[in-house]
C-alpha cells in the first residue's frame, strides 16, 4: 500500500496576505448587519459566553497558577542583593502577572483553546454546507455564527483573565511560601505596595482587543475553509498561529500607547 | 415557476455553464441529470443565490432575482427549502431543533404553535420519535428525510435537491424519491432535482433536463428520453446493461 502523501501548503506570497487582509475587513464590515432575529443571537451570546468562559476556566487556572509560582521562584533566585526587600518578590509577581502574564501569556493560551475550537467549528460547517444553508434561508451566515462569538468573548474573557490574575497571584503566593523563597508576610506586604490601579485597566483593554482578534481571525479563517477535513484542521492551525502573532503585534502596540 | 435564462459561468478560463436555459414548472419534479462534472450543481446553486452567474438571468415567479440586491432576494429566499447532498444538518442541534430553526428565524408562530408544525414535518418524513436525536446518531436516510422535514418547515414554495439519493441503498433512495414527489404535488412546489440517479429519472422523470459539458443538451420526459436519439443523452442514461436492455423492451 502506498504511503500516505502530506500535501505541502503552498508557499508563503505576500499578495496572498494584501488579499487575506483586505477580505477580512469585507467579512468584519458584513457582521454588522441588522441580525434577523435579535432574541436568538442574544440567546447565543450567553451560550456562547458559558462555553468560552466557564469552559476555559480549568486550563486558565491551571496555567495561572503555575506562572505565578514560577514568577515568585524565579524572582526570589534573582534578587541577590541583601538590600533588595523580600517584599520585592511580591510587586514583581503581581504586576508581571496583571500586566503581561494574565492579559497576554493567557490570551495566547486560549488563542489555542477557543480560536482552534472556533475555526474547526465554522470550518466543517463550511465544508459540509451547512453554511450553504444558511444562506439558502436568507440568514447572514457571517453575522449569524460570528457575531455572537465576538461579543461573548469581548464581554467574558476580561473576567477570566480577572480570574487568573487572582489565580496566579495566589499561586505564587503558595509557591513562596512552601519553598521558603518569600514568606507569606513580604509576600502580602508587596502585593500591597505602590500598586497602581491604572495597570488592571490597561491589561482589561488589552484582554478586550486580544479577545476581538482571537474571535475575529479563527472566525475568518474557518469561514473561508475550501476543501475537507485536511483544510479545516489547517484554518484551525492557522487561526491559532495568526491569532498568537497579532496577539503580539499588539501587546507591543498597546505597550507603547499606554505605557511608554 | 422558475426560469432560467442563458445561464452562464465559468472558473478562472474553465466554462462550466455555457448559456443554461429552462423553465421548471410547479406542483411537480423537474429532473436534471448529467454526468458528474457536467455542471448540474453549479447551475443549482446559480438558481438558488449561492453562486452568481456571470450573465443571464433567473426568474423567480416574474421577478429577476439574478439582478436583486442581498436584501431584496430575502423574500424570495425565505420561499425556497433546500436538500443538500449531505443533509447540511446543524451538528449543534437535534432533530427537532434543526427542524424548528427555519421557524424561529423567519415566523412569528408560538412556542406552541412552532412544536405542532415540527411534529407534523417530522411525522409527515415518518420520523415522529427522532425529534431529540443529534445528526450524528442517525443514518444517512434519516438524515436526508429530517433534511426534507426542515427544508418544508416554512411551506416554501421551491424546492432544491442535490444529489438526494448520493450514498443512499436502492430502498431508502426510493423512499426519498416519493416523499419529494409527494410533498411537490400536496404542497404544488416548484420542484428542481438533480440526479443522476436512473431509478429516479425512470420513476419521477415526468421533466427531464439533460446538461452536458456545460449546456443545455435535451429536454423531454421520460417517454421521450427511451426514444430519443441523443447521442450523449443515451450514452449517460443507457450506459449500465440493465438501462440497454430497457431501452431493447
Amino acid at each position: 500500500m502506498p504511503a500516505a502523501r502530506r500535501r505541502i501548503p503552498p508557499p508563503v506570497n505576500f499578495m496572498n496576505y494584501l488579499f487575506d487582509i483586505g477580505r477580512y475587513w469585507i467579512f468584519m464590515r458584513g457582521l454588522f448587519a441588522k441580525p434577523e432575529k435579535f432574541r436568538v443571537y442574544i440567546r447565543q451570546i450567553f451560550v456562547e459566553m458559558e462555553a468560552m468562559g466557564y469552559g476555559s476556566l480549568g486550563i486558565v487556572a491551571i496555567n495561572s497558577v503555575f506562572m505565578g509560582a514560577v514568577i515568585t521562584i524565579q524572582s526570589a533566585y534573582n534578587i541577590v542583593n541583601p538590600m533588595v526587600p523580600l517584599s520585592a518578590i511580591g510587586i514583581v509577581t503581581r504586576d508581571s502577572i496583571i500586566i503581561e502574564f494574565s492579559p497576554t501569556v493567557i490570551m495566547m493560551v486560549l488563542a489555542g483553546k477557543i480560536g482552534s475550537s472556533i475555526a474547526s467549528e465554522i470550518g466543517t460547517m463550511r465544508v459540509t454546507e451547512q453554511i450553504d444553508a444558511l444562506e439558502i434561508m436568507g440568514i447572514n451566515s457571517a453575522s449569524f455564527l460570528v457575531l455572537p462569538k465576538i461579543v461573548a468573548a469581548v464581554f467574558i474573557l476580561p473576567f477570566v483573565v480577572t480570574i487568573s490574575m487572582f489565580v496566579g497571584i495566589f499561586g505564587g503566593w503558595i509557591a513562596g511560601d512552601l519553598t521558603g523563597a518569600c514568606p507569606s508576610a513580604d509576600y502580602l506586604k508587596g502585593l500591597q505596595d505602590s500598586f497602581l490601579p491604572f495597570n488592571i485597566t490597561f491589561a482589561l483593554i488589552k484582554t478586550v482587543i486580544f479577545a476581538f482578534l482571537i474571535t475575529s481571525i479563527s472566525s475568518y479563517q474557518g469561514y473561508f475553509t475550501k476543501g475537507g477535513a485536511l483544510e479545516v484542521g489547517q484554518s484551525s492551525t492557522r487561526a491559532v498561529v495568526f491569532s498568537n502573532i497579532l496577539i503580539l503585534l499588539f501587546d507591543y502596540i498597546c505597550t507603547q500607547i499606554f505605557l511608554a | 415557476m422558475i426560469e432560467a435564462r442563458n445561464v452562464f459561468k465559468k472558473f478562472g478560463d474553465k466554462v462550466i455553464l455555457d448559456g443554461v436555459s429552462g423553465a421548471f414548472s410547479p406542483g411537480r419534479v423537474n429532473l436534471v441529470i448529467g454526468a458528474s462534472g457536467s455542471g448540474k450543481t453549479v447551475f443549482m446553486k446559480c438558481l438558488v443565490g449561492l453562486m452568481e452567474a456571470d450573465s443571464g438571468a433567473v426568474i423567480y415567479d416574474e421577478q429577476d432575482f439574478s439582478a436583486m440586491n442581498h436584501r431584496q432576494r430575502k423574500p424570495i429566499q425565505q420561499q425556497i427549502g433546500m436538500l443538500f447532498q449531505g443533509g447540511a444538518l446543524f451538528d449543534s442541534m437535534n432533530v427537532e431543533k434543526n427542524v424548528m430553526f427555519p421557524l424561529v428565524m423567519f415566523s412569528d408562530m408560538t412556542p406552541a404553535e412552532r412544536a405542532d408544525r415540527v411534529s407534523f414535518c417530522l411525522e409527515r418524513v415518518h420520523l415522529e420519535n427522532a425529534g431529540h436525536l443529534y445528526p450524528s446518531e442517525i443514518s444517512g436516510g434519516m438524515k436526508k428525510r429530517v433534511a426534507i422535514a426542515r427544508a418544508i418547515a416554512n411551506n416554501p414554495k421551491y424546492l432544491f435537491c442535490d444529489e438526494p439519493n448520493s450514498g443512499l441503498d436502492p430502498r431508502t433512495a426510493l423512499v426519498i424519491d416519493e416523499l419529494i414527489e409527494e410533498i411537490t404535488e400536496e404542497f404544488r412546489m416548484t420542484t428542481i432535482v438533480n440526479t443522476h440517479d436512473m431509478n429516479t429519472v425512470m420513476g419521477q422523470g415526468n421533466r427531464i433536463m439533460f446538461i452536458h459539458q456545460g449546456r443545455k443538451s435535451w429536454e423531454g420526459s421520460v417517454d421521450e428520453l427511451m426514444r430519443s436519439d441523443n447521442k450523449e443523452l443515451n450514452d449517460f442514461v443507457f450506459a449500465s446493461r440493465v438501462m440497454q436492455g430497457l431501452k431493447k423492451v
